[in-house]
């Protein structure tokens, strides 16, 4: 009974289940069944990783990922010999404006990787881990909608999202309009300005203020992964 | 992995000292292994988390270096690094690092950075573990390699005019005027069969063309001045001044494999700093008179400008400087001893403080004294005082401003007898009191600059050899010339002292020059030298055994950097059309500077400790 009300064990058992489910492709069951850490686990005991998606807009019918920017942490540190940025191939119509935005040209993209293929691949490396996002909805979404797994699914990974640590954290500034935005919200942490719109540079950017909002919180003490789980959902 | 995608670290380290110098594989291969950590107010670095890690770098934030007994080492902000002289350690560090407030980090890793260390000297020197590597490594300058004589290797070709209109023998004076004009020039020259014939100036054109009311259609080789003299623009520049000098001319033809190549005149040579304050001394030593003195003094700023510009040591600097200031000195000496006739026993000028250490620079105030061969009677030392009280005047007049403390030959005090000199100094270094030998403390500095050279160089010779057998003088000397610490560094806008207090500005004369000095002085007077410029001393001081030769490159590197800081703030100032100082505001060094500054005060904090233990051995005698 008390495993029912760790979060994480419910986690686990809803990806259990999600694996299980219809529709989900035959090479992928196996990876919802991969254990993941425990809510007493050392967050920097984990492996966490800080993902980051470049898409054609935020319509998840009919926009696709575009690229994708991966890095780890590693005993507190974001570790760069671990990142990569991979483009995905698009063959769809590119919306204009997220073309500025993104930098990402027709002609770039469809140089890109097979989707499903980055996708399966991006998952594998997740499965069991901690993922780090800014607005982590985009990302889940798209890996889901891409692998054709069903939308109710949950996904094997510990997603911690950086906009809700914020809001837990300065609720009061937080509240303010534009003020959940990556950079507004590095600025407020006191972390260098920063140009980003490519996939990598925001997952760095991502990973840096989960960095600064994990001392904020939490000081020198090693938070257990429950606790930011718990901040993360509430 | 593509550079675009993470700007701000590449940014940053493309713009952050010594890695600005790599190329850009190099700088990917750096940004792509960096790791960035985020610490807080309560974190530190220490032992296994710093020694071995690597070179980190501070991105936003502050942290503080604190040695194993507590005290300060450094304390750095945005741009600053630390790590580097821990790579090759284990396990225990030298200090721990803190951080005053929240801090981003990226690290280099340590094998990382040996892989940059081995392609690229600049960064290896960089990060030598040994500071005076570090300086050395600050700069290269334009006279190392040849001393001063960088004047006597530049090629005529090298600042000459180009290009020299060429005509025949046909040409037109019209031809000839267009030819000039076109050339935005000053001459032409009128060749046959590739031979030199003759030359054509502007001045030729109005006085020999126009005033004699020849027709423009007329052939130019009618006002030619015929018997060219030109030379080959590999010649030395010297030798294009000979010829000018030689034939009173004032344009010279340039010519490479015989053709005609462009000219050189002496306003192309006097852009050349070390020729133009080789102009300055000549033309000080003939000088008519003091207003024309007064007003060739402007020119030392123009010179001092352009040697700083060319990039030339300060050490070279300081000779020039000093050099000008000689002949300033021995002029106006001359010519009050020549007014106010034969003096009535013989007698010598010398300098003091600055000049005598031929360091002189833009601020420094006047100091010299007289000695005589023999004592003078009231109305003989009249004569003296008179020549002094004059020349003093005209000097400051000159731009060399009187001494506040007044160490003048104009002092009574420093008018005295060979005996009474040598008298003076015996007892200033058998009282051994401080005030004492503050007091004097310019004067253990003397060089000769006018009149019986003997009796100067008989005089620091005796201080010479008494000072050497003194300890207890020497360890006086090191307690007086150690009492003043450098700053830790730089700190934002602060200037950082060893005892924790902020200090709006740095005082690079008080705080730093002057340090080196006196460890200098301390040195070469230990070991007997009779040389007077700090690094002269130095040198001594290594081939007598006092001091180690790595002692000397620590001292010598840390000197001559802070020189160059000095002279770069005083160019700059002169440039705004600013007052000249010794202060430097914080905020206007550059990362480089106040690295390379943090590294200088470094040895010089060594180095005074050092001279401590050296010379405390001397105080033994009285406890």
């Amino acid at each position: 009974m008390i495993k029912f009300f760790d979060p994480l064990a419910r986690l686990q058992a809803k990806a259990r289940a999600s694996g299980r489910e219809s529709g989900v492709p035959e090479d992928l069951r196996s990876l919802f069944d991969t254990p993941l850490p425990k809510s007493s686990d050392s967050v920097f005991d984990c492996k966490i990783i800080s993902l980051d998606f470049e898409t054609t807009g935020m319509n998840f019918q009919k926009d696709a990922v575009i690229s994708e920017g991966y890095a780890e942490i590693r005993s507190r540190t974001v570790d760069f010999s671990t990142a990569f940025h991979s483009l995905i191939k698009y063959d769809g119509p590119v919306n204009p404006g997220a073309a500025v935005v993104n930098q990402l040209t027709p002609e770039l993209t469809e140089h890109g990787l097979d989707p499903k293929e980055a996708l399966t691949e991006l998952l594998k490396r997740l499965a069991g881990g901690v993922v780090i996002t800014h607005c982590g909805i985009i990302e889940m979404t798209f890996i889901k909608k891409t692998l054709g797994l069903p939308d109710r699914s949950v996904l094997p990974a510990v997603f911690l999202d950086t906009m809700r640590f914020e809001q837990a954290l300065d609720p009061v500034n937080a509240a303010r309009p534009g003020a959940l935005q990556l950079s507004a919200v590095r600025r407020r942490r006191g972390l260098p300005d920063y140009e980003g719109h490519n996939a990598l540079a925001d997952a760095v950017a991502t990973a840096e203020l989960f960095l600064a909002q994990v001392q904020a919180g939490f000081g020198k003490k090693k938070p257990a992964l429950g606790a930011l789980y718990k901040m993360a959902h509430a | 992995m593509d550079q675009s995608l993470l700007p701000n670290i590449y940014d940053f380290i493309s713009h952050t000292y010594p890695f600005s110098k790599l190329d850009p594989l190099e700088k990917d291969a750096v940004t792509t292994a960096v790791k960035i950590s985020y610490h807080s107010t309560q974190d530190e670095l220490c032992d296994e988390t710093l020694a071995g890690a690597g070179l980190f770098m501070i991105r936003t934030g502050a942290a503080e270096e604190v040695n194993r007994d507590g005290s300060l080492r450094a304390k750095l902000s945005v741009g600053d690094t630390f790590g580097y002289t821990q790579i090759e350690k284990e396990g225990r560090s030298d200090y721990k690092v803190t951080f005053p407030e929240n801090t981003l980090l990226y690290l280099i890793p340590k094998t990382v950075l040996q892989f940059v260390i081995s392609r690229s000297k600049t960064v290896g020197d960089y990060f030598n573990s040994n500071e005076w590597v570090r300086l050395r490594s600050s700069h290269s300058y334009s006279d190392e390699e040849q001393g001063l004589g960088g004047f006597a290797s530049m090629k005529v070709g090298e600042c000459c005019r180009r290009p020299l209109p060429v005509l025949t023998l046909e040409s037109t004076i019209r031809q000839a005027a267009q030819a000039i004009t076109s050339a935005h020039g000053y001459l032409a020259v009128i060749a046959d069969q590739g031979a030199l014939k003759g030359v054509v100036t502007k001045s030729d054109l109005a006085a020999r063309a126009i005033a004699a009311g020849l027709p423009y259609s007329e052939r130019a080789s009618r006002i030619m001045t015929p018997g060219v003299i030109s030379i080959d623009a590999q010649k030395p520049l010297y030798q294009a001044l000979d010829l000018m000098v030689m034939h009173n001319l004032r344009c010279i033809p340039v010519t490479e494999n015989g053709a005609p190549a462009g000219y050189i005149t002496p306003s192309q040579m006097l852009q050349n700093s070390t020729l133009s304050s080789v102009y300055l001394l000549h033309d000080i030593r003939s000088a008519p008179d003091l207003k024309t003195l007064v007003k060739l003094s402007g020119r030392t700023r123009g010179i001092f400008r352009g040697m700083v510009g060319a990039n030339m040591q300060p050490r070279s600097i300081q000779r020039m400087m000093s050099r000008i200031a000689d002949v300033f000195s021995q002029v106006l000496i001359a010519k009050a001893a020549a007014e106010l006739g034969p003096a009535p026993c013989g007698w010598a000028w010398f300098a003091a403080g600055s000049l005598a250490r031929t360091e002189l620079q833009f601020l420094s105030d006047q100091d010299s004294g007289i000695v005589t061969e023999r004592e003078t009677t009231k109305e003989e030392d009249q004569y003296f005082a008179a020549l002094a009280d004059r020349v003093c005047h005209e000097l400051d007049e000159c731009g060399y401003p009187l001494c506040e403390g007044n160490y003048m030959a104009s002092n009574p005090k420093w008018r005295q007898s060979y005996s009474s000199w040598a008298r003076s100094y015996d007892e200033w270094i058998a009282c051994n009191s401080e005030e004492a030998i503050l007091s004097s403390m310019v004067f253990l500095d003397i060089r000769h600059l006018y009149g019986d050279e003997f009796l100067v160089n008989k005089l620091r010779d005796h201080l010479r050899s008494t000072v050497s057998k003194n300890s207890r003088f020497l360890a006086t000397l090191c307690t007086i010339g150690t009492k003043a610490a450098p700053p830790l560094g730089t700190f934002r806008q602060f200037v950082l002292t060893n005892d924790g207090r902020n200090t709006p500005y740095l005082d690079i004369k008080k705080q730093g020059v002057n340090l080196v000095i006196a460890l200098a002085r301390l040195y070469g007077l230990q070991s007997g030298s009779t040389a007077t410029e700090t690094l002269s001393r130095l040198k001594d001081a290594v081939a007598a055994g006092a001091l180690r030769e790595e002692d000397f490159r620590e001292l010598s590197e840390a000197f001559t950097f802070l020189n160059s800081v000095r002279f770069a703030h005083q160019l700059a100032a002169m440039d705004q059309g600013q007052k000249l100082t010794n202060t430097i505001v914080p905020s206007e060094l550059s990362q480089f500077e106040r690295n390379h500054l943090r590294d200088a005060f470094r040895i010089i904090a060594k180095q005074q400790q050092a001279a401590r233990v050296r010379f405390a051995s001397g105080m033994g005698i009285l406890r």
